[in-house]
């Protein structure tokens, strides 16, 4: 059985007369202990779908789903208190920007012990030593120290492994990590991953990566989905859709990426810019960007379809190989 | 470094720049002086790009202001197409200025939201004087269309605007007054995905058309290896390796450039795990670190590392800080 198990997630804002969708069609199969990464630009919608799953959306949010399963669980159908007790115990998440996670108010150690007193009954001195091993697990030099520290005297890294040290305090099932290293210096951002893929590792959780940084996720995720306005585009092994994407969205973000160019030439831009939520083009939403676009593509969206290692939302899929149009 | 690009004549040539702030550490403390930059020298040769890379508190945002005259640096020598930068006063300072523009990383943050397209491009001829209105709003309807924008966007204000549709009005405001150098701080990493190829390729077009030199800063190193001439890497305020980007890349030879460039995740699916990266954070700036700035961090540190600071010297035809290049 899944840990996740999403079909036909919908979010929708706004007025219900006339409703935005944010996410469509959202499907996500997550195994216990996989990686997976979800592909999106800004808008895309791969965060929303993110917030709905933990529960964190406003309230002017509207979410329905045919499935919504976690491990046995029926998210649907549990009570608020339930779903927040899953929170932070079962699954957890880190954000993209770690100094603004944190409250600035409270000491680090405080923030960490919080978590541990929400979920299990632990005394003072158990729940100090859960949080100083846990520090030290996320590998802060100084942890004893660090306890008492307050969040504006620790670097964004240092942050980030504490809001990572907080997601696991209670040794969640799932991690989902949004963005965890978009604020981040490189050479920090391959600390921050190394240490995510070591504690997956470790503890046997899995980790659901969301990213805009296709090379990122294409060297840590097995599997991997890519949104595009709302809905999942495609989905396979990680391997092959970057070795050969079907969907020409996934194709072109490919073939945009600076280093599959040499010096001197030319990007290969996608024309256009992404649809906002309430304007997006009837048919398949990539057709007025898509280079292999054709009258049907305008008139009839396309379904996601089952297609060799994986799935795709595409009335003429990409051939292997073949030259870009 | 005028060997390294013989053909172009400089169009920006800085001197051991230094950039020292004070630090106020309360009302009965003394301020500590923080090093933003510490003796860099660059040089941008007319129509190319040099690129400058590194961790954030490494100085290249102080070295971009510098050279945009928004800041005076605390010393060193600045050289804008061979005229003194820092003496020029009156109209040959505003002259100077015309000929450095900058354009920035948040095209939603640096564009006024109350102007119209129009009105935003228009800005700097009217501070410049010296066109009439209509060759002023000829000047910007020529602009709009290089940068690919059409008439109709002249009205429109930034909110009425795609994220790429905004950095193009960012571009179009600084090359309107036709510079020499135009300071490019990240200028596409906050555009979508999708887009960014778009403005790159604007601004590589624009270069061609426009004989202007770039001064690219970005972390972005594939970005920097597909476009830029010559390349700066600093750390904590000071130059560790500088030179042809095709000698940089091809062969880093300090322990610093070698870790930014491993340090990228690169496109292979499931790839064995890059080499591992430096341990620890930059230091502070206000205390950094005896010797080399970097030995704290550096795999190859040995006991002079700690204690001679290493000195900027030719070497395999780039300049590289370290005591060690040799043997990397």
């Amino acid at each position: 059985m899944p840990l996740l198990d999403i079909e036909g997630l919908r979010v929708d804002f706004g007025d219900r007369g006339r409703p935005l969708a944010a996410v469509e069609e959202f499907d996500l199969r997550l195994d216990v202990g996989a990686v997976r990464g979800l592909v999106g630009e800004s808008g895309s919608g791969k965060s929303v779908a993110m917030l709905a799953l933990m529960g964190l959306l406003g309230p002017d949010a509207r979410i329905a789903a045919d499935r919504l399963h976690f491990g046995d669980a029926d998210l649907l159908a549990l009570s608020r208190g339930a779903r927040r007790g899953l929170l932070g115990r079962e699954m957890a998440m880190v954000f993209q920007d770690p100094i603004a996670s944190l409250d600035p108010c409270f000491r680090i150690g405080a923030q960490i012990e919080e978590t541990i007193a929400r979920h299990e009954r632990l005394g003072r001195s158990a729940r100090r030593e859960r949080a100083l091993e846990l520090l030290r697990s996320v590998g802060i030099p100084a942890p004893a120290s660090r306890l008492a520290a307050w969040p504006h005297q620790l670097s964004g890294g240092m942050c980030q492994r504490v809001m990572i040290a907080i997601a696991l305090a209670c040794r969640p099932r799932l991690l989902i990590a949004d963005e965890p290293t978009t604020a981040l210096d490189v050479t920090v951002q391959a600390q921050i991953m190394g240490l995510l893929l070591d504690l997956q590792r470790r503890t046997g959780m899995a980790l659901l990566l969301v990213s805009h940084d296709l090379p990122l996720i294409a060297e840590t995720a097995q599997r991997t989905s890519v949104m595009y306005a709302g809905r999942i585009v495609e989905e396979r092994p990680t391997a092959s859709l970057v070795a050969r994407p079907r969907h020409p969205y996934t194709r072109a973000l490919l073939d945009a990426l600076p280093e599959r160019h040499r010096r001197g030439e030319r990007l290969a831009a996608i024309h256009g810019s992404v649809p906002t939520p309430g304007a997006r083009p009837a048919g398949c939403a990539f057709h007025p960007r898509c280079p292999w676009a054709r009258p049907r593509c305008a008139d009839e969206a396309p379904a996601l379809l089952a297609d060799g290692d994986g799935s795709v939302r595409c009335h003429f899929p990409l051939d292997p190989g073949a030259a870009s149009g | 470094m005028t060997q390294l690009l013989p053909t172009a004549p400089a169009v920006l040539q800085a001197r051991r720049l230094c950039r020292v702030y004070p630090v106020g550490r309360g009302p009965f403390r003394r301020p500590a002086l923080l090093r933003a930059l510490d003796e860099v020298s660059l040089e941008v040769a007319a129509g190319r790009t040099t690129a400058v890379v590194g961790e954030s508190g490494c100085g290249k945002s102080t070295l971009a202001r510098l050279v945009a005259m928004i800041e005076t640096p605390s010393a060193g020598a600045l050289e804008i197409d061979g005229i003194d930068a820092l003496a020029a006063r009156g109209s040959r300072r505003r002259d100077l200025r015309a000929a450095v523009q900058m354009v920035f990383q948040n095209p939603y943050a640096s564009l006024d939201p109350r102007k119209n397209v129009r009105r935003l491009v228009e800005e700097p001829l009217l501070i410049q004087g010296r066109l009439t209105r209509a060759e002023r709003h000829e000047a910007v309807a020529a602009m709009l269309q290089q940068v690919g924008l059409r008439a109709g966007h002249a009205l429109r204000y930034p909110h009425q605007l795609s994220g790429g549709e905004r950095q193009r009005v960012a571009i179009a405001r600084a090359l309107v007054l036709r510079p020499r150098l135009v300071v490019a701080d990240e200028p596409t990493s906050a555009l979508d995905l999708s887009v960014q190829a778009q403005v790159l390729n604007l601004l590589l077009d624009l270069q061609l058309a426009a004989d202007v030199a770039y001064l690219l800063i970005s972390h972005d190193l594939p970005l920097v290896r597909l476009i830029a001439d010559a390349v700066l890497v600093l750390y904590l305020g000071r130059t560790a390796e500088q030179g042809a980007a095709d000698a940089i890349f091809e062969r880093p030879l300090h322990p610093y450039t070698r870790a930014l460039l491993a340090a990228g995740p690169r496109l292979e699916a499931m790839a064995p795990r890059r080499q591992l990266p430096p341990p620890g954070e930059p230091p502070s700036p206000l205390e950094p670190p005896p010797g080399c700035a970097f030995h704290p961090r550096c795999r190859y540190a040995t006991a002079i590392c700690a204690v001679q600071r290493p000195l900027l010297r030719p070497l395999a035809g780039r300049l590289v800080a370290c005591h060690h290049a040799e043997v990397i």
